[in-house]
């Protein structure tokens, strides 16, 4: 077990150093992710070509909702503040922080992308709520910003999570909590896969498909295969880091693929302009019917 | 070797189950007198893999005890873990050192002999300083040899090999799984101490 003998400062720094280098590396990924969405590239292929490399490890690579939890938030901030105190700007490590913030933030608007609608009157199913798997710890956990986000914009909630409900509990307001992943996703508009809890990992798709309104999973975890979901069972399914998939028989998800081939100066109408993804609301005026025709 | 650990939430309860596995005797200590008394009576109301069992073994043989009674559990310990909160305060997100320091101060004023005070909470630079020189100013017996600063990350239990014969500072390196930092002058005057 290797050991260093260095100085109280020194020691100091270096539990901060790791933590906002972990974050950073998890951020780099995150943001790898989002352009693999847009230029059709595997974001998992790219973690493990990465990952390859011995210097830079394979280790928090593994793109997603964002970082969340009772470290890496508070830790990351703290040393931003000690750095501004003495005049020193850590600007990777704020920009991590902002970017961080801004994913957590937009998250419902992935939702309501995959949806192709507002997500008011929706019932949404969240799977896992803890910041990560393994752990009861609630705090600063990104589930709780994606609820608040779902909440605010309409959408009633249903949730679910092995061992972090009781803390959940106290938490969040008008959250419906679930025994199991089955009945928290009776009737819903979609899943949101926020925690890879093993349990949530070989889920049965057959069972949740049979009882859903629509069969819609966010995929914030990299976990399930977007092929077998798509084709297997007819989900449509956005995997952070993939091209969203949608479900060959459902309309209002096909309105959708058309819409993200739109040529710049193109906007989109009819029911999705209600999106406030910057990328969805280009400047023009066709409409999505128009669009429609023209295939 | 005796050893008191303040602050018994994610962080503390885990290390105190590992170092009572591996023979020490802690006392964890915590100010959630509800916490407090399901852990003793073997309840533990976090979820860690395997610290349930864990926790009711090393009750059972007594080597691990909880209380909120700082000031015994401090009085004649060979080693203080302070694995108390820092959370960030207000809006600017300056680490929150109100309950390292408190924790700091009832330590210095409790302690009766020499000790090691290990800072187990993530503590901003220089936070060494000011909580050395805070003790420093309490204790009684001016006796303190000084604080040395522990990185760690959450210790696994199912990662902790069991062995009696450990020095606490090799037990605290095993248990991190990643590297652990002591200052020199500290790491010379612990020496003594582990033995
Ligand atoms: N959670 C992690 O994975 C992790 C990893 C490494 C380091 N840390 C650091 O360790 C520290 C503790 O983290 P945690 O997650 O265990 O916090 P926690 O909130 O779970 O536990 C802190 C406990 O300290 C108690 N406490 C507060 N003041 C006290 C006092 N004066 N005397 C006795 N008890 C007191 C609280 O009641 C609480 O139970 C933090 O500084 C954190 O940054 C955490």
């Amino acid at each position: 077990m290797p050991m260093i003998t260095t100085t109280r400062r020194s020691a100091e720094l270096i539990k901060y150093a790791a933590n906002a280098f972990l974050a950073t590396k998890i951020t780099f990924i995150n943001e790898m992710a989002d352009l693999c969405e847009k230029v059709g590239a595997n974001i998992d292929e790219i973690a493990i070509g990465m990952g390859m490399d011995k210097r830079i490890g394979a280790a928090f690579l593994n793109a997603g909702p964002g970082y969340g939890g009772s470290c890496f938030p508070k830790d990351t901030m703290a040393l931003l503040r000690t750095a501004q105190e003495c005049g020193v700007s850590l600007r990777l490590v704020e920009e991590t922080i902002a970017s961080n913030t801004s994913r957590k933030r937009t998250l419902g608007n992935r939702l309501r992308a995959l949806l192709g609608e507002t997500l008011q009157f929706k019932k949404i199913a969240v799977l896992g709520l803890t910041f990560k798997a393994g752990t009861d710890d609630m705090r600063d956990a990104l589930s709780l910003t994606l609820i608040q986000t779902l909440q605010n914009a309409g959408a009633n909630v249903h949730a679910f999570d092995p061992r972090g409900m009781k803390n959940a509990h106290m938490l969040l307001r008008d959250v419906t909590f679930s025994s199991n992943p089955y009945e928290c996703a009776e009737g819903a508009d979609a899943i949101v896969l926020m925690t890879d809890w093993q349990s949530l990992q070989n889920l049965d798709f057959k069972r949740l498909g049979a009882t859903m309104k629509r069969r819609v999973l966010l995929d914030l975890r990299g976990v399930y295969d977007i092929d077998t979901l798509v084709n297997r069972y007819g989900f449509t399914v956005g995997r952070v880091g993939h091209p969203a998939k949608h479900a060959p028989e459902n309309s209002v998800i096909r309105l959708k693929r058309r819409i993200s081939y739109l040529p710049p100066g193109v906007e989109v109408r009819n029911g999705l302009r209600n999106f406030r993804d910057p990328s969805f609301t280009k400047p023009g005026t066709a409409s999505v019917r128009e669009e429609l025709d023209n295939e | 070797m005796k050893i008191a650990i303040i602050g018994t939430g994610y962080v503390g309860l885990v290390s105190g189950a590992c170092f009572s596995a591996w023979g020490h005797h802690v006392v964890c200590v915590d100010v959630d007198k509800t916490r407090i008394d399901a852990l003793n009576r073997g309840e533990v109301a976090i979820f860690e893999p395997g610290l349930t069992n864990l926790v009711e073994s090393n009750l059972q043989s007594g080597r691990l005890q909880f209380t909120i009674n700082l000031k015994s559990a401090v009085r004649d310990t060979d080693i203080v873990f302070i694995a108390v909160g820092t959370p960030a305060s207000g809006h600017d997100g300056d680490a929150d050192l109100s309950y390292v320091l408190k924790a700091a101060e009832q330590t210095a004023l409790a302690l009766c002999g020499p000790a090691l005070i290990v800072t187990k909470s993530t503590v901003p630079v220089g936070s060494g300083e000011r909580l050395e020189a805070l003790m420093r100013s309490r204790s009684a017996r001016r006796r303190l040899r000084g604080c040395v600063k522990s990185l760690s990350f959450c210790a696994k239990v199912r990662q902790s090999p069991i062995s009696a014969n450990q020095t606490v500072l090799l037990s605290a390196v095993i248990a991190t799984g990643h590297g652990l930092c002591f200052s020199h002058s500290i790491a010379r005057s612990l020496r003594p101490a582990c033995r």
